[in-house]
């Protein structure tokens, strides 16, 4: 008997020390000992003394449950905001950007309506032309390197979901193996690769009873079942080449990109198919209405030659990729007198000039912006985008936060214990959440008061 | 001489810091704030929901966007924990905490159920 139970106390202390050795293994979950009392075996003996019943490992399947719910959204706001960053910051800033190349441009026409016929004004119209050019060629293939790195990171991203549904059904065959009882290893390997899965893409799990699990992505696309896995692919797509998602996990490989909305790939497909996109058309409608409104003007003047004006850029057919090809015409950039500035074919008139250097304080063609409005919009549009993001990101940072809060504090303890701790917790949260009616009301009363 | 801030102004900056401590409370799971925070928020929704005019507009305005998200995420924050909260208890005690409307039930202790004081 006392052998026994010392053998019983001394796995006790293994296993603590087990515990504190581990305090900093990634997904290690702390671990206990259940001892029973070996009953007397006769009426007249004291007992048996102690044995181990089993070990069992701190979890709480509801929150990991809910942390892995939770997570994919986070990691898909965390992916936009991080995305977005670097795009915000190739922007430049404001007064050193586009808008400055977009004043310097049109104020090189305002100094050459003071000299009509100077050669040097007339080089310096050119220059400026090119260099606003370059600033638009620039900021569009910023735009498409962007694009290009979503793309990029979005392939690896699916080979990485890829490796995980390998480790998770290794996992399952290795617990199907040993059985779950003891498989406690097994098992925290199994949470940690489904936590680091669901920071790729939102996906469902189904727990058996044996501690395998099954795992879907997207609409139920199977990734994992049992020991087998089905992989995504990344296949090239018309027009572009980009990466769409295909799921193996039904009788025909499907487009799954649509059906992924958290994780990492479900950001990065926002990035690069949503948010970029758009941002680009913005820019190529910038571009296309200051060169059209140009050429408009330059083409009804004519040159320091008296000879009918040509186009100052290459006038391109649509909107579409203007940023990407604006260029100065390879003729006016050969030669300064073909730089319109009058509206007669007398050399020393400067309508033109005067007309084209009125153009930054004038409306774009077919719409209502300024020039420096329409890239101030733009520049905006991807700071509420940044903002936006980023401010989703931290509102499930939190939440994930409290579940890991609460994990501690119900994992470990008894049953009473946690009932006490969540009663008591629910009761205070309770009360404070009657009043949020009233809070909401008062608010708006407030913003009445303010006008807003 | 130093200028006096708006009384209004002022009572609503102390309900936005209420609702953002009553923020960090739900992620750190602290009750004990919780307690405290829900005297103030009653004193200062008393003083607020009466107020006619004032003087600070541009302030007020200011403070009363930052208490909406300091309240979008006390809600966003109170549903996450309500709803494993709610799930565990009835999967721990059997009891019910919460209605089909979504309100708060008290429980009925009995038997072997936890009671518990607050």
């Amino acid at each position: 008997m006392a052998a026994r139970s010392l053998d019983a106390q001394r796995y006790g202390l293994d296993v603590a020390g087990q515990n504190i050795a581990n305090v900093n293994t990634a997904g290690y979950t702390r671990r206990s000992v259940l001892f029973a009392e070996v009953p007397p075996l006769d009426p007249w003996s004291a007992g048996g003394g102690v044995d181990v019943q089993a070990l069992v490992a701190s979890r709480a399947p509801l929150v990991d449950a809910r942390l892995r719910f939770e997570q994919p959204s986070l990691s898909r706001e965390k992916t936009i905001a991080d995305h977005l960053a670097i795009i915000e910051a190739n922007l430049g800033k404001p007064g050193a950007s586009l808008d400055d190349a977009l004043a310097r441009f049109y104020n090189t026409y305002a100094a050459l309506s003071q000299s009509p016929t100077s050669a040097t004004a007339r080089q310096q119209v050119i220059i400026e032309g090119q260099s606003l050019a370059r600033s638009f060629n620039d900021l569009a293939a910023s735009f498409q390197t962007a694009q290009m790195s979503a793309d990029g990171e979005l392939r690896d991203t699916i080979s990485q979901v890829n490796a995980l549904a390998r480790q998770i059904a290794d996992i399952n065959t290795g617990i199907a193996a040993v059985g779950v009882d003891n498989a406690q290893g097994l098992l925290d390997q199994q949470e940690q690769a489904l936590s680091a899965l669901t920071q790729l893409a939102d996906i469902q799990v189904t727990q058996n009873n044996d501690g395998t699990i099954g795992v879907s992505i997207g609409s139920g696309r199977a990734l994992v079942v049992g020991a087998n896995t089905y992989d995504l692919s990344a296949v090239s797509a018309p027009p572009n080449g980009y990466a769409q998602v295909y799921s193996a996990g039904s009788s025909v490989s499907t487009d799954i990109t649509s059906e992924i909305t958290g994780g990492r790939i479900a950001g990065l497909v926002q990035v690069r198919d949503v948010l970029i996109p758009q941002y680009r058309t913005d820019l190529d409608n910038l571009a296309y209405g200051v060169m059209t409104d140009v050429n408009n003007l330059t083409t009804s003047g004519f040159d320091l030659n008296g000879n009918p004006g040509s186009n100052f850029f290459v006038q391109p057919g649509s909107a579409a990729g203007a940023a990407q090809t604006m260029a100065v015409t390879a003729a006016v950039a050969a030669d300064t007198a073909l730089v319109v500035a009058s509206a007669t074919t007398a050399a020393g008139n400067n309508d033109i000039a005067r007309a084209i250097a009125a153009l930054q304080d004038a409306p774009i063609s077919a719409t209502s912006t300024r020039p420096v409005e329409a890239w101030g919009n733009l520049v905006y549009q991807v700071a509420t985008d940044t903002r936006a993001a980023a401010q989703a990101r931290l509102g499930h940072e939190q939440v994930m936060q409290q579940l890991k809060n609460l994990r501690d504090q119900i994992t470990g303890v008894s049953i009473d214990e946690e009932a006490a701790m969540l009663l008591k917790f629910q009761r205070s949260y309770e009360a404070n959440a009657k009043f949020f009616q009233v809070t909401d009301q008062t608010l708006s009363l407030l913003m009445s008061l303010v006008g807003a | 001489m130093i200028e006096e801030s708006d009384p209004i102004v002022r009572n609503a900056e102390r309900l936005c810091e209420t609702l953002e401590r009553l923020g960090d409370a739900l992620v750190a799971l602290d009750a004990e704030t919780l307690l405290e925070t829900e005297e103030t928020l009653q004193q200062l929704l008393a003083m607020l929901c009466t107020v006619k005019s004032v003087q600070d507009k541009p302030a007020l305005a200011a403070v009363v966007r930052r208490s909406i998200e300091a309240l979008t995420r006390c809600r966003r924050l109170g549903a996450s924990f309500s709803a494993i909260a709610g799930t565990r208890l009835r999967m721990r005690t059997g009891l019910e905490t919460y209605g089909r409307d979504g309100g708060y039930v008290q429980p009925a202790v009995s038997g072997s159920a936890v009671k518990v004081m607050i």
